[in-house]
């Protein structure tokens, strides 16, 4: 065999490869949101985050970073996914603390309650959308099924046939891009539906499952030793009404006696202004009415309990006055549509300064 | 390991590298390595009997061209002191000891898989009906064995008509024998077309290589991206089959077809490619059989090798077996008549009793062959009723030749026109299509309904409206079928209209095109193949053989 | 050798079999004619072809079939 044909043979195998990998970013998305909320949250700069917030969608769409930041000077960033399920918060706090040694971590409590904390799809969620890296591959080994372990580490296994959503993954790839070209995201994970809901009454119980108990203690156990200045645990309002049973108390009980501070913002809803049958967009998540409100009383509250201190540097500082400049264009523009009950989930910037429908 | 998985590729890879770094001479033993390596990792408990075929042909052989030496020397210094009498008698005697040997080989191989493959069918007739209580061997079939067996088998009956001389060593048998490519599902080989590429060391060479490349990606082509996604199709749609409209079953029956024929084809082309990288040509088992005119021409262009090695082994024999041409040529020599019969008159020119004389041997042996095919496939009533429904077709379409001819003729159908071409594809891939009911029922009895069924799609369970029948796949899914079997189709009519392999006319023109064409192949298996968790790759049909 | 090319047209109308000498190869002949050519050749010419002796060599050409046929007399 000639010189030429292993050059060849080379050139093919590494045509190969190149294909693959850009097909691998492509493909290996399980959900749009996440992808893009957690590919902005590298981009923030190290330790340049004041609050990182983490749970599942009460937090995403209920809190308004930029906002929090023109109103009271701290930076945050929701690290969240959907459904996030409780054995990813100890993995999301250690990633939190890594990257951005934030003074203060919020922990929503609703994710206690899941009965299946090892679904899948809301490991992968959070999961696949993280670049490889060390914790990945210890959070892998000890999260995620045995069984499932392999097609998390070679998630093309899986993911090849996402072909189907190749639209929408396009989609992805190229607000990535956009971010990155910016060199940050404006919106922060932010992602909401721009629709009123009218007030349902529904009452249910506050119910925490043996497993969330279980993946509460090894939450617990982490933050204990970790460096981590303070530590909130908040129940979201929502518009059904819980019912608080023995393991609500009891999960504040384990809270509390392992130092760390629970507060039930859903009694809050006074203080906070919500007005229920126009600031929810389903019985469970805030719209933007809402968030606004939220946003507006927490960040306050954080300030007030635990005085964050809002010393940046110049680019940090000048990042998030460019975000905070676009809050009266962007929120106005939710609030329209959402005055509209335009309907549609939006969560990218593009949603949110281009009409998208 | 199946030969659509990662394990499999890097072990051919790495039989690859050690093949072609070790010195030509001793190439044929890292192949033999090699397969008995693969045997062991995927059946090591059914090792022992491969093996015994194996040596029991080699030995069996070498004993044979021992008889046929010492016999040889022997006639060449008496023949001369010898009158025809005493010559015909020495040869018959030569052949008798032969066949003896031949026999006792073939019967003992024959009999192993005749055994494990059919004792627990025949336990079951028997306890069924004749209220026995005998108990089932259950015993795993050996991987292969139907085919390796036939194989060797073949060898031997070679040896015995001394078309060349038995290898004396039993290593290079062995190999003849386990060569990993073809023992899942064949191709059955030819002893003086295989074994010589085997034992010489091949040359590295480009070409084999990107052409075995070529011929592994298409294969995977047809398999996973086609035959995995219609499998998942038929699991479906199986199971309801007969609570759906009749209607159905012909769609059924279509998505069984294609995918019976890529899921066989690309295993073959997987298998062949991976031969081709190593330097060594293996039979072609699959010419575009649906392009077929007839039954018989089907046969010729559908499991190659199998065909081929009945015709050589079965067919001919029986066919031309002293009881089959006396009893033919009796029939002719008691109708031979004065009167010469016009060529076109309705049995082509000769009585219909000299007709039947002429053609009920081969017709004869030809029912008796598809038979074999039948069972071959399983031990079951619906696969004897498989080789009958092929058997009985062909035994008329021999028998009742002249009258078509006859009946052609007198309607002044034109047959080389496209239109009759056509039609007889058409005709021919029907009658092929509900042969493969008898794959696809519950039973022989569930057969024979499902054809009925055919016959009558407007009758039937009515599915209303609005209750969809679930097809096992989405829309998006169907489109990657459809357009992988329109490329398929295309492919196969380029091949058959031209003759010329795509892979060499790929290569000749434009280089841009072969790279484009081959990383398109590669990324379209790689993504749209049906592989990962919560797909159970469908294991070769072929495998239980 | 004219009688046995008679005998073979008989057989299988419309091939030349005086000038074609890939019979076999370019199927112009199927396995079904082979056995027919056989029991002919046995009939006619009480000559006895075993199956190892049916191969395209012998049977491409009516020379092929012929020169077989003289071989087996021996």
């Amino acid at each position: 065999m000639k010189k030429k044909h292993w050059i060849k043979i080379a050139i093919f195998a590494a045509l190969t490869a190149l294909i693959l990998l850009f097909a691998s970013s492509l493909l290996c998305v399980a959900n749009e949101k996440d992808a893009v909320g957690l590919y902005g949250f590298f981009l923030e700069p190290e330790d340049s985050i004041d609050v990182v917030l983490i749970g599942s969608s009460s937090i995403y769409t209920g809190f308004y970073s930029p906002l929090a930041y023109e109103q009271q000077g701290f930076t945050s960033y929701a690290l969240s996914t959907s459904t996030m399920t409780a054995p990813l918060y100890r993995y999301a706090a250690e990633l939190a603390i890594e990257k951005q040694h934030p003074q203060l971590l919020i922990f929503e409590t609703w994710s206690f309650t899941y009965e299946d904390q090892q679904d899948e799809t809301s490991l992968r969620k959070f999961l696949d959308a993280l670049p490889d890296s060390e914790l990945k591959q210890r959070a892998i080994r000890e999260i995620v099924p045995e069984e499932l372990q392999t097609s998390f580490r070679n998630p093309f296994e899986k993911y090849h046939s996402s072909w189907d959503r190749f639209g929408e993954l396009l989609q992805v790839m190229q607000d990535k891009l956009q971010m990155k070209r910016q060199g940050y995201s404006v919106t922060k994970n932010f992602g909401t539906t721009p629709f009123r809901q009218p007030y349902l009454q529904r009452t249910t119980d506050y119910e925490v499952s043996e497993s969330g108990f279980y993946y509460l203690q090894v939450l617990l156990d982490y933050l204990k030793e970790a460096e981590i200045e303070n530590v909130l645990f908040i129940r979201c309002p929502d518009m059904v009404q819980y019912v608080g049973t023995d393991s609500y108390k009891r999960m504040i009980e384990m809270i509390r006696d392992a130092g760390f501070d629970f507060v039930n913002l859903s009694a809050a809803v006074e203080d906070i202004g919500v007005d229920i049958g126009h600031d929810y967009y389903n019985t469970t998540h805030f719209n933007v009415f809402g968030a606004e409100k939220f946003t507006t009383f927490l960040a306050d509250y954080m300030m007030k309990r635990y005085r964050l201190r809002t010393d940046h540097d110049p680019a940090v500082l000048e990042e998030w006055d460019q975000c905070a400049s676009r809050n009266q264009q962007i929120l106005g523009y939710l609030e329209e549509l959402t005055e509209q009950d335009a309907n549609g989930f939006l969560y990218t910037q593009r949603d949110f300064l281009e009409p998208a429908f | 390991m199946t030969l659509t998985s990662l394990t499999f590729f890097a072990f051919v890879l790495a039989v690859l590298i050690v093949y072609y770094l070790i010195p030509k001479r001793l190439r044929w033993l890292v192949l033999l390595a090699a397969s008995l390596v693969f045997y062991g990792l995927l059946a090591l408990k059914s090792l022992p009997f491969i093996l015994f075929t194996a040596l029991s042909t080699w030995a069996g052989a070498l004993w044979l061209g021992q008889v046929t030496r010492k016999r040889t020397q022997i006639w060449n210094e008496q023949k001369s002191g010898w009158d025809p009498a005493a010559r015909k008698a020495y040869k018959k005697q030569t052949q008798k000891m032969k066949r003896r040997i031949l026999a006792l080989i073939l019967v003992l191989n024959f009999g192993i898989l005749a055994v494990l493959k059919y004792y627990d069918f025949v336990v079951e007739q028997i306890n069924r009906n004749a209220g026995g209580h005998l108990s089932f061997l259950g015993i795993l079939l050996p991987l292969g064995i139907s085919f390796y067996t036939f194989q060797s088998m073949g060898y031997l009956i070679d040896i015995y008509g001394e078309k060349m001389p038995p290898e004396s060593n039993p290593l290079r048998y062995l190999l003849y024998v386990t060569f990993f490519p073809q023992i899942i599902q064949g191709p059955i080989a030819d002893y003086q077309k295989l074994a010589p590429q085997l034992y010489e060391g091949q040359d590295l060479r480009y070409e084999n290589l990107k052409y075995g490349f070529q011929l592994i990606l298409w294969g995977l082509f047809k398999k996973m991206v086609i035959a995995d996604r219609l499998a998942v199709s038929l699991q479906s749609l199986l199971p309801v089959k007969d609570e759906i409209s009749n209607a159905w079953q012909l769609l059924i029956l279509l998505i069984y077809c294609a995918q019976l024929y890529c899921d066989f084809s690309g295993g073959i082309d997987v298998v062949r490619g991976v031969g081709g990288m190593l330097g060594i040509e293996m039979a072609v088992n699959f010419k575009r059989p649906f392009f077929s005119k007839g039954l018989a021409e089907f046969w010729q262009r559908w499991h190659i090798s199998l065909c081929a090695w009945l015709r050589t082994y079965l067919l001919y024999p029986i066919a031309v077996s002293k009881p089959f041409l006396r009893f033919g040529n009796r029939i002719i020599e008691k109708s031979r008549s004065e009167q010469e019969l016009p060529e076109d008159s309705l049995w082509g020119g000769f009585t219909f009793i000299q007709h039947l004389g002429r053609v009920l041997p081969g017709a004869i042996a030809t029912l008796i062959t598809f038979l074999i095919i039948g069972i071959w496939h399983g031990a079951s009533w619906q696969y004897a009723g498989y080789g009958v429904w092929n058997g009985v077709i062909l035994f008329f379409s021999m028998l009742l030749a002249p009258v078509f001819q006859w009946l052609i003729r007198r309607l002044h159908i034109q047959t080389e026109s496209t239109g009759w071409k056509v039609w007889q594809i058409l005709r021919t891939a029907v009658i092929v299509g509900l042969s493969f009911t008898f794959d696809i029922a519950d039973g022989l009895m569930d057969a024979l309904r499902m054809i009925g069924k055919c016959f009558t799609p407007v009758l039937g369970p009515t599915t209303h409206l609005g209750t969809a029948v679930d097809t096992g796949l989405a829309g998006a899914d169907w489109g990657v079928v459809i357009a992988g079997l329109l490329i398929v189709f295309a492919v196969s009519l380029y091949q058959e209209l031209t003759g010329r392999k795509v892979r060499e006319s790929l290569n000749a023109d434009s280089a841009w095109v072969s790279w484009v064409l081959t990383l398109g192949c590669l990324i379209a298996v790689v993504i749209f193949g049906m592989y990962g968790p919560g797909v159970a790759s469908g294991e070769f049909v072929y495998m239980q053989f | 050798m004219e009688q046995f090319i008679a005998n073979l047209k008989k057989i299988k109308r419309g091939v030349d079999f005086e000038k074609e000498t890939s019979l076999i190869d370019d199927g112009l002949l199927k396995s079904f004619d082979v056995i027919q050519i056989i029991g002919m050749i046995d009939r006619e010419y009480g000559i006895d072809v075993p199956p190892s002796q049916i191969l395209p060599d012998n049977f491409n050409s009516a020379r092929a079939m012929w020169d077989m046929m003289q071989r087996l007399e021996d």
